[in-house]
């Protein structure tokens, strides 16, 4: 279960969805209630399961579900060094 | 070398967050280790909460939700709570499977239980797809007018309505447009006429400096209140108004609390004025209690910075219940009659195994104490019009007796309209009762510690609210405190004269005792000591003052319960306790007294808890020795101090007493028949359980 499971489930819970199957590009046009107070529930909601706070400019630069998993990358405290 | 699945168990036996974390975690691990079905057979072997809970997250995962159903009914707590969360996976099961009933039942029961505001965000969308079989009670139409955003407290809100049976709809003002919306016509306002008008400011909306004048006080109380009148004349709503809770941060560090015309105080003085001023139709929030009892802070900076939000998204749900708590109130929907179970709710223990002596029910039991002040809770809650009534499988002799002759019982039976103590189910004892008092299940919320009564009575009769509550009484006053069923628009005339009568004579308390000698503080506290010989029923207590007692102890002799046992014998000893009550608490069994008969009393224990050292009981317990002494025609009384490292308090206590030297070391002698009894007045009242 990585990250994207995680977003996953948080997804299926806000939109009441057991099947919602989402990726990376999957952005606001593909699920109809996406509108901007789910963004906020789910960047609320996100913060919470992992213990972690996105920074405040942030919030209006995702733009799918990619660019959430990339600021999870960042505010999670062990990063891979190359 | 640890298999993976042992590993994760560990992971699960030592919780570090939230349950719910903890699973997450261990999830995780699962599946990265490729282990979830070899970990689902290894949990099978596990008890507890959160074991059940990982095994039904894992089942759902390999096996869909519909074999994890059964999982998920296994996860209670180890007190057989239901947990909100399994409930909700419950329910989205029963609610894609056409079992509606179901699953409103298990998202009602969910949100009855106090829940936080992500757990709201995970039911949020399932408890809007059930709306047509959630709504019993027709619309409401909430204004919501503030300088905040308001989006989120709207889902909250609506989760709470749907829940309450109310089908709620809202108009969101524009976003930081609440003078507009509430004075000036034409607005939105007006033209969707709601019946409740919620304004939300917080303190950044009154302009004041952080050293303010009386003029800028007054000035803000003026524009709020030109803005209730906005309200009150454009609609013909209730308007619910949000006291303004002071920032958290202050630069003058305290200080400008303490100065009238500090912010803070001046924050306070707004709030104060506004309450005075409130004609009917408004109801004040008082937000500045909320967020002192909230858990977590009442606003949160960076959401406030990015997203405009006010209080914190943890409050939401705190703020919500309030508002809902007024709106239900208005309509009338507010329960009224609390129904109560007894064994392990209103007392610990079993009356009818355990016996009077046996139930926790006042000091010196931690747990009985709490059980004592849950009760006090509940009697205050009579005099503000609530109705207790006792739905019991016991026998009636059982039940009433605790309430006629235990000691420490606050309750008494006329404090109940109501006493079914019988072994009839209780569903059709309430049923009855609901009959013979001419009102509604649906005002009723039943309090019952025992899993299995509580499904029953959900079962038999679904308008009777009954919570998740384990028993534990500080969890009862919470669950009570937090979800506000019983609240009223105001308090009747008759409510606020009575508490302004007590207010008066706590004021005439302090001011007497600020200038007063100790004689009036001892009177003042209008003690009551009742007393007897050492009997079956107290020996546990005494045994317990004899071996932990330090500070006040003459001898510090410790006894073993047979040791106390064997002195229980009023031919050779003289084996006295003492219980103290005030004005302001029940202090239970704190004293012990034991002196050996003959022609010369022996003093052998002399000892007293330290919460009422300080009142001059000893003089109390002198005078009872002494009686009884002179009675037997004891010629003295002699008795030792023993000095130990914690018991330099009673050093002084016989000689203080009238004792004089024998010439042994620390050792005392009073003369029985030339000795006069102590004179206490201080004591209000005496009551002797003796034997004599």
């Amino acid at each position: 279960m990585n990250s994207l499971d995680s977003v996953q489930s948080i997804f299926r819970d806000i939109f009441d969805d057991p099947d919602l199957e989402i990726d990376a590009s999957t952005s606001p046009g593909d699920i109809a209630e996406w509108d901007s107070v789910a963004h906020l529930k789910i960047v609320l909601a996100l913060e919470d399961a992992f213990d972690g706070q996105f920074s405040a400019s942030d919030l209006t630069e995702f733009c799918n579900v990619g660019d959430f998993l990339r600021a999870l990358e960042n505010t999670n405290s062990t990063v891979p060094v190359r | 070398m640890a298999s993976p699945e042992q590993l994760i168990i560990s992971v699960l036996q030592r919780p570090t967050t939230t349950p719910r974390k903890t699973v997450e975690l261990a999830m995780h691990l699962a599946v990265e280790a490729r282990c979830e079905r070899a970990l689902e057979e290894r949990l099978a072997d596990h008890r507890g909460m959160i074991a059940a809970w990982a095994r039904a997250s894992l089942v759902e995962r390999l096996d869909g939700d519909i074999v994890a159903e059964p999982f998920w009914e296994r996860v209670v707590t180890d007190r057989g709570c239901e947990v909100p969360d399994a409930l909700l996976k419950r329910a989205r099961v029963a609610a894609r499977t056409g079992r509606r009933d179901d699953a409103v039942a298990l998202l009602t029961t969910a949100l009855n239980c106090g829940v936080d505001y992500e757990f709201l965000t995970r039911a949020e969308a399932l408890v809007w797809k059930c709306k047509p079989h959630l709504v019993t009670r027709g619309t409401v139409r909430i204004a919501l007018v503030g300088s905040s955003t308001t989006a989120l407290l709207r889902s909250v809100l609506q989760c709470l309505c749907l829940r309450d049976g109310l089908d709620p709809v809202f108009y969101e003002a524009p976003f930081g447009a609440y003078t507009q919306e509430l004075i000036f016509d034409g607005a939105g306002l007006d033209a969707f006429a709601p019946d409740f008008t919620f304004i939300l400011l917080n303190w950044r909306d009154l302009a004041l400096p952080h050293i303010c004048t009386a003029a800028m006080v007054d000035n803000e109380v003026a524009r709020v209140l030109t803005l209730w009148q906005g309200a009150l004349k454009k609609t013909k709503s209730r308007v619910i108004h949000a006291s303004f809770v002071p920032p958290a941060e202050d630069p003058y560090y305290g200080l400008s609390s303490g100065r009238p015309e500090g912010r803070i105080a001046s924050i306070h003085a707004v709030n104060a004025s506004l309450r005075l001023e409130a004609p009917d139709r408004v109801s004040v929030l008082d937000c500045e209690r909320m967020a002192e009892v909230h858990d977590a802070s009442w606003e949160d900076p960076t959401q406030w910075s990015s997203a405009k939000l006010y209080p914190s998204t943890s409050a939401l749900p705190t703020l919500a219940e309030q508002v809902l708590s007024v709106v239900r109130a208005d309509r009338g929907f507010n329960r009224k009659l609390l129904l109560l179970d007894l064994d392990n709710t209103l007392w610990g223990g079993i009356i009818g195994e355990d016996g009077l002596g046996g139930i926790r029910l006042g000091p010196p039991s931690a747990q009985g104490e709490r059980y004592q002040h849950l009760q006090s809770y509940l009697k205050a809650l009579t005099t503000r019009g609530v109705l207790l009534a006792v739905v019991s499988k016991n026998n009636p002799d059982d039940a009433a007796e605790v309430f006629l002759r235990h000691s420490s019982t606050v309750l008494r039976l006329e404090d109940f309209v109501a006493f079914r103590a019988n072994w009839t189910e209780k569903a059709r004892n309430i049923q009855s009762l609901a009959t013979d008092l001419r009102l509604g299940l649906d005002s009723f919320i039943l309090l019952d510690d025992s899993p299995s009564e509580r499904r029953a009575v959900r079962r038999e009769l679904s308008d009777v609210l009954v919570p998740e509550i384990s028993g534990e009484p500080s969890e009862t006053v919470a669950w009570l405190e937090r979800t506000l069923h019983l609240q009223t628009l105001r308090l009747t005339a008759e409510d606020t004269a009575r508490t302004s009568s007590y207010a008066a004579a706590n004021q005439a308390h302090i001011l007497r005792l600020s200038s007063a000698s100790m004689d009036d503080f001892l009177n003042e506290l209008q003690m009551q000591i009742e007393y007897g010989d050492v009997t079956t029923e107290t020996v546990g207590r005494v045994t317990q003052l004899i071996n932990k007692t330090n500070q006040f102890n003459l001898t510090t002799v410790r006894y073993s319960e047979d040791d106390v046992r064997e002195k229980m014998n009023p031919a050779e000893w003289f084996f006295r306790w003492y219980r103290v009550r005030d004005r302001y608490a029940d202090h239970g069994l704190v004293a012990v007294l034991l002196a050996r008969k003959g022609p010369d009393w022996d003093l052998t224990q002399w000892l007293m808890s330290c919460r009422v050292i300080g009142r001059n009981i000893e003089a109390f317990m002198l005078a009872d020795l002494l009686c009884q002494a002179k009675r037997a025609g004891a010629s003295s009384i002699r008795g030792q101090f023993v000095p130990t490292s914690k018991n330099h308090l009673v050093k002084d206590l016989l000689p203080r007493l009238g004792f004089v030297p024998d010439g042994l070391a620390d050792g005392y002698v009073l003369d029985v028949q030339a000795a006069p009894i102590p004179a206490c007045s201080f004591i209000a009242e005496s009551h002797s359980c003796a034997a004599i």
